[in-house]
């Protein structure tokens, strides 16, 4: 049934009470009170027609007052889906904080997290409301009205007051709703932005010629010593790696030493910290060069001359003040070297074989006779292959001193949340439906809306 | 029958339910005030609803025709909107 089936039976309807109005006032019975009735439906009949005639006004009406508002649909629903990224980033971030804690004596803070928690899905639960209100409105609207006419239109007025609100809501609605960012702005408490500047720091590990390390085991230290990392790490097969971002506890201002664990071995980087100051950081290790299934592991002074990696040979010339004493070779367990050549002369490795992590790695000492300070040309012949992912359980950064000021500051949070994203939407709504109420009085409906 | 046919077909029926109504009404009233019934009270009932259904009549006459008008007066007044202005 379209629109205007809708309205030719509304019509009927009106017709209907206008000839049953009549029928009463020719009944011959000679109370006045009954009478009034006749008179009531006639005006009832006429006043459904003057609004089924003016439908297309009403439909117009909505339409000519957005486009003096300035404001739109789209806009509203991009600002609808820009909050449930908000509420969905703020519900994840505590459910790692959550995660987080567990583990650590603070556990018992996990209780009003928690609670954060509840609110933040009955955040999403209303703004599930608001995207089904406004959804039935934006593509009903004209429905909406039409059937409100109808309902108008039925004798002796079964349906006036609905219909006249639905007539009422189909115009208040659909201008009011692509309001609601602006009237929510003008009582955002200004705390809320200070969560989007939450602390997230991307790193890249690379190798002394800045080819991109996989996997690489990041390992923070405190800046003021100690022994235990305060978080461990795995970067992603691009060498990648990111601290903060709802994952860690971080203080606001920090400054973390790093190491990396490669292939059984401990690094320091360059630089060797991380702090709070930037946003990207690329951490190169000075004493690593890698290739595929491969790594040539240096004293840190040592510079590189010359290099070339292809078809599976790798070749570099290293320049050292020093004996090339500590130069190791080393290989995952299933990459084949066939050859190694120190100085245009075979070199015969023997290879250890240890386990770290869950990976099998195989390394050889490259001692050459005779050479002391100078120049080494070291080539390698190997089938390359790819590196695995170390077995080793994550330990994300939980910096136990930042935990009550971070609780504080998510609580304020909470508490702006719970104000922005429940009770000023649930305000607007109400304000909505009470100014429809209002305007469905002026088409002649009693509909009372009793919010208490 | 659908439900558009079912309320023409009762608004037709209701409408001449309420011509014969009407003339009854009328004849009633007249037959009460003229009755030789000395009481004013029963008099000046028959007065109304002689009143009542001349009234009746009046405006089932004109129904077709307030509809007619609603319908003429809505479609002259009815001009496409102007565009909304931009900012």
């Amino acid at each position: 049934m379209t629109n205007a089936d809708v309205l030719l039976l509304a019509m009927d309807l009106a017709i209907l009470t206008y000839v049953i109005g009549v029928l009463i006032m020719a009944l011959p019975i000679p109370y006045t009170g009954f009478k009034r009735w006749g008179v009531r439906l006639i005006a009832d009949g006429i006043s459904a027609a003057v609004l089924i005639s003016i439908f297309s006004i009403i439909i117009t009406l909505g339409d000519l007052l957005l486009g003096n508002l300035n404001v739109s649909w789209p806009s509203f629903h991009s600002w609808l889906a820009a909050r449930t990224a908000v509420l969905v980033a703020v519900f994840t971030a505590l459910t790692y904080l959550t995660s987080a804690l567990k583990a650590t004596p603070y556990a018992f803070i996990t209780s009003p997290i928690n609670i954060a928690l509840t609110y933040v899905s009955l955040a999403l639960s209303s703004l599930k409301v608001i995207y089904f209100l406004s959804s039935l409105v934006s593509n009903l609207r004209n429905e909406l009205a039409a059937l409100g006419i109808l309902l108008y239109s039925i004798p002796f007025r079964v349906g006036r007051s609905v219909g006249a609100f639905l007539i009422a809501a189909s115009i208040v609605m659909y201008v009011g709703f692509p309001l609601m960012p602006a009237f929510i702005a003008q009582f955002q408490p200004s705390n809320l932005e200070q969560f989007r500047g939450v602390i997230r720091i991307q790193g890249k590990v690379v190798d002394f010629l800045y080819h991109r390390v996989p996997y690489p085991l990041m390992y923070f230290y405190s800046a003021e010593g100690g022994e235990e990392p305060l978080g461990v790490i795995i970067g992603d097969r691009n060498g990648t790696f990111t601290i903060g971002g709802g994952k860690d506890i971080l203080p606001r201002e920090f400054k973390f030493m790093t190491e990396v664990g490669f292939m059984g071995y401990y690094f320091s980087t360059e630089p060797s910290y991380i702090s709070s100051n930037e946003s990207t950081v690329v951490l190169r290790v000075p004493s690593l060069i890698y290739s595929p299934g491969l790594a040539l592991l240096k004293p840190r002074d040592v510079r590189v001359e010359d290099y070339i990696e292809c078809n599976g040979v790798l070749s570099v010339v290293l320049i050292g003040d020093e004996d090339f004493n500590d130069l190791v070779l080393a290989r995952l367990a299933n990459t084949t070297v066939t050859e190694v050549t120190v100085n245009d002369e075979v070199f015969s490795c023997s290879w250890n074989h240890f386990e770290w992590n869950g990976i099998d790695i195989e390394i050889c000492e490259i001692k050459p006779n005779d050479v002391g300070a100078g120049k080494l040309n070291v080539t390698v012949k190997y089938i390359p292959t790819g590196y695995v992912k170390p077995a080793v359980d994550e330990h994300r950064i939980t910096y136990i001193e930042s935990v009550s000021e971070l609780l504080l500051t998510y609580i304020s949070l909470g508490i702006a949340y719970v104000y922005t994203f429940i009770f000023l939407p649930g305000v607007y709504v109400t304000f909505l439906v009470t100014m429809s109420a209002a305007l469905a009085r002026v088409f002649g409906g009693r509909a009372r809306i009793r919010l208490i | 029958m659908g439900i558009a046919e079912f309320i023409q077909g009762l608004t037709v029926q209701v409408m001449s339910i309420a011509w014969l109504l009407f003339l009854i009404t009328w004849v009633i009233g007249w037959a009460i005030k003229g009755s030789p019934i000395p009481i004013h009270r029963v008099k000046r009932t028959g007065q109304s609803l002689v009143e009542d259904a001349v009234l009746a009549a009046f405006w089932m006459a004109l129904g077709s025709s307030i509809f007619a008008l609603i319908s003429y007066i809505t479609s002259s007044i009815y001009q496409p909107m102007p565009p909304p202005p931009q900012p």
